[in-house]
């Protein structure tokens, strides 16, 4: 019983050690090899242009951007760039190429733009979204503060097949509700 | 001799104890819906988080932006970093709303602080006081003053910076895209040119007929401030010759500069126009209850639209009660259950039974960093039956039908209109109209206060009180198939037309169906 029992884990031993090694192969493998989720293949690679904002400096009206997905961290990187006609530079975190990143969160539907402009987020949780926490879009105007947003992207199906975001920069303090950008293909 | 990293963990201690207590309380329910209106968390002598942050300090300097930021629960690691490397310089000192101990009043409690010597300006409240202190505090002072007796409760007293998040700012003036000012009155009533564009009205079924007969009902607006001098506005707005908030206090101030002037912050200006602007006078827009009275009061920063202190708040809906208003309006949003705004809310509303007046704010909601839906204030006070928390929707191209049941007015969300409002806008913005940015639950809420005077306004539905007229709202809301929560509709309010006008509340409403 005790040699069947010490040949039992020598066995299990060495297949756990296996699996283990075949785990972890798969595991790099995955890693290396990550692709991005389906609904948001469409929304990658392109380049889009800041149309709009209901917020003053925080994004440049104008801007051009490209999210790029990084498969070493399966993140999608937010690569900004600077064009003659836009309104002011890209500031803080943005201002650092590609140094802004985002978390990919799976929905059940696209939302529309009328859907982000109500902002209710019972709704907007059942959105496909790009997501980052605390980054720096603007020097904080408050002496001693720093301004920090989550900044959440919604991916928008437009007109003609057009590429669409409507990115929710969220304040938790104020008289008005929250500000609103919307950057086009 | 403490090394760097050790000296950097010791300040980190402070705040991750004081974040873990946060998790904790943000997880909770407001303290007035606990105890049926009444602050409830018995035993707390403040927030959890606060606490744990001041009891965690040691002997490092009590910074206010950091206690605000932990009890609302965003306070990050990268708050929590530039905090590491700055609040030293720069730790804004303790201001804080204290509720006095048992056998005390506020009196007795103002001279006590005095005699402490770390206190530099002290303003009395109807329920309690708030004190700042001296930078030179010692923090064990500040600890041992929050332990003693003469104290019950302390919160600290934030505004929207001291959130530590973003200022966010809207642009000056909003772009219009139909300039619907600039047109001429149309030939048909009303002449507003505007009208055409307020698709909130028809879905809501709003009739002009209706609202011309509807008998004015006071609503305060708690926001920005109105432009008195509006032409869609003006003689709806109720100029307050005295005020109401305690002397010196930063709500006497901001209401003396911004109540009417129309040079602060557009925000309240856009919400009047919504729930009050003048009908068929050729101009803009109509409001929902076109002949309401709209009484001014400034709880916002003149810059940007940023929240004032939470006490400003509370002596705000205080000012509104001691005004007499049928209805409150807030379409604004904080992420902390202030006892001082919870007491002032619950005091004016009637806790149980709510029955004097409402109080209508947004379904003010965001995602999470865990993605999950956060309730912000004064949303989450819809416990009360006299709270009505308006939700966003856009609503274009889909029908309303009347719902198969009657739905639970216990719940206080009602679904109105939210996106692309035309709205009243201030001098600051050519004192013209235009579409409302992302204004989202705040204008959902002006369209539902509006609701609320119109309704409440309209013959023999003005011998109601505030829960009947809650009561008809939901009794009387329609359902769509893509929303969740009921409609506010008020297509119902002319089958008055066939009801005594001499008839009591409730023989109206047995009429409505609504008994």
């Amino acid at each position: 019983m005790f040699r069947n029992l010490t040949n039992g884990l020598r066995k299990s031993g060495i297949a756990g050690t296996a699996a283990a090694l075949f785990l972890l192969g798969a595991t790099l493998a995955v890693a290396g090899d990550a692709t991005p989720e389906e609904p948001l293949a469409g929304w990658l690679g392109r380049e889009y242009t800041v149309e709009s904002s209901t917020l003053n400096d925080h994004m440049p009206t104008g801007g051009k951007l490209t999210f790029i997905f990084d498969s070493d961290d399966n993140v999608v990187r937010v690569c900004t760039r600077t064009v003659q006609a836009q309104r002011g530079p890209w500031r803080m975190d943005f201002a650092v190429p590609c140094g802004v990143t985002l978390t990919f969160t799976r929905g059940t539907r696209y939302c529309t733009l009328e859907d982000v402009k109500a902002g209710n987020a019972e709704v907007l949780s059942s959105c496909h979204r790009l997501r980052t926490r605390d980054i720096a879009m603007r020097p904080a105007k408050v002496k001693g503060a720093i301004e920090l947003n989550d900044m959440i992207a919604f991916l928008v199906q437009g007109e003609n097949g057009k590429h669409v975001m409507s990115i929710l920069v969220d304040s938790p303090a104020r008289v008005t509700e929250n500000g609103q950008i919307i950057v086009k293909e | 001799m403490r090394s760097p990293t050790r000296r950097f963990i010791a300040q980190l201690t402070p705040f991750a104890a004081a974040a873990f207590g946060a998790s904790l309380a943000l997880a909770s329910s407001p303290g007035i819906c606990v105890n049926e209106g009444h602050w409830g968390p018995s035993g707390q002598r403040a927030p959890p988080a606060v606490a744990a942050y001041v009891d965690s300090l040691n002997e490092a300097p009590f910074d206010l932006r950091a206690a605000c930021a932990l009890w609302a629960g965003t306070f990050s690691k990268r708050h929590l970093a530039a905090t590491v490397g700055q609040s030293s310089a720069h730790p804004l000192a303790a201001r804080l709303i204290l509720f006095p101990g048992p056998g005390m009043n506020l009196r007795q409690l103002i001279d006590w602080l005095r005699q402490t010597g770390y206190v530099r300006d002290i303003e009395r409240s109807r329920n309690f006081v708030v004190a700042a202190f001296s930078r030179r505090m010692p923090t064990q002072q500040l600890r041992d003053l929050l332990e003693s007796a003469q104290i019950e409760y302390a919160e600290p007293d934030c505004d929207g910076p001291d959130f530590l998040t973003t200022s966010v700012e809207l642009e000056p003036a909003v772009t219009s895209i139909r300039n619907c000012w600039q047109r001429t009155a149309r030939t048909t009533y009303p002449n507003d040119p505007c009208m055409d564009d307020l698709w909130g009205h028809s879905k809501i079924g709003w009739d002009s007929g209706v609202a011309a007969r509807s008998l004015p009902r006071l609503v305060a607006v708690l926001d920005s401030g109105i432009d008195a001098a509006h032409e869609d506005l003006g003689n709806g707005v109720v100029v307050r010759m005295v005020s109401r908030e305690p002397p010196h206090s930063q709500g006497s101030t901001l209401n003396a500069r911004c109540a009417t002037s129309g040079r602060c912050y557009p925000h309240g200006t856009e919400m009047a126009g919504t729930i009050g602007g003048r009908m068929d006078n050729g101009i803009g827009v109509v409001g929902v209850a076109p002949n309401s009275q709209l009484l001014p009061i400034v709880i916002s920063r003149v810059e940007h639209g940023l929240l004032a202190r939470l006490s400003t708040i509370a002596e705000g809906i205080d000012a509104a009660v001691l005004d007499d208003v049928d209805i409150i309006n807030i379409s604004a949003k904080w992420p902390v259950d202030s006892r001082a705004i919870s007491e002032a809310v619950s005091a004016a509303v009637g806790a149980k039974d709510g029955t004097r007046r409402l109080l209508v704010t947004g379904y003010a909601t965001s995602l999470d960093s865990d993605e999950s839906v956060r309730e912000y204030f004064p949303s989450q006070y819809r416990c009360l039956p006299g709270v009505l928390a308006a939700v966003p929707a856009d609503m274009r191209g889909q029908d309303l039908f009347n719902p198969k049941g009657r739905p639970d007015p216990n719940d206080g969300r009602i679904q109105a209109p939210g996106v692309d409002i035309v709205v009243t806008t201030t001098e600051n913005s050519e004192r013209g109209y235009a579409l409302s940015g992302s204004a989202g639950a705040s204008s959902a809420a002006a369209y539902v206060s509006g609701a609320v005077a119109l309704v409440w306004g309209s013959p023999p539905l003005n011998k109601c009180d505030a829960q009947q007229i809650k009561q008809l709202l939901f009794c009387r809301s329609k359902s769509s198939t893509s929303t969740r929560y009921p409609w506010v509709h008020v297509e119902f309010l002319r089958e008055l037309a066939n009801v005594d006008p001499g008839a009591d509340c409730r023989t109206a409403m047995e009429a409505l169906g609504c008994n």
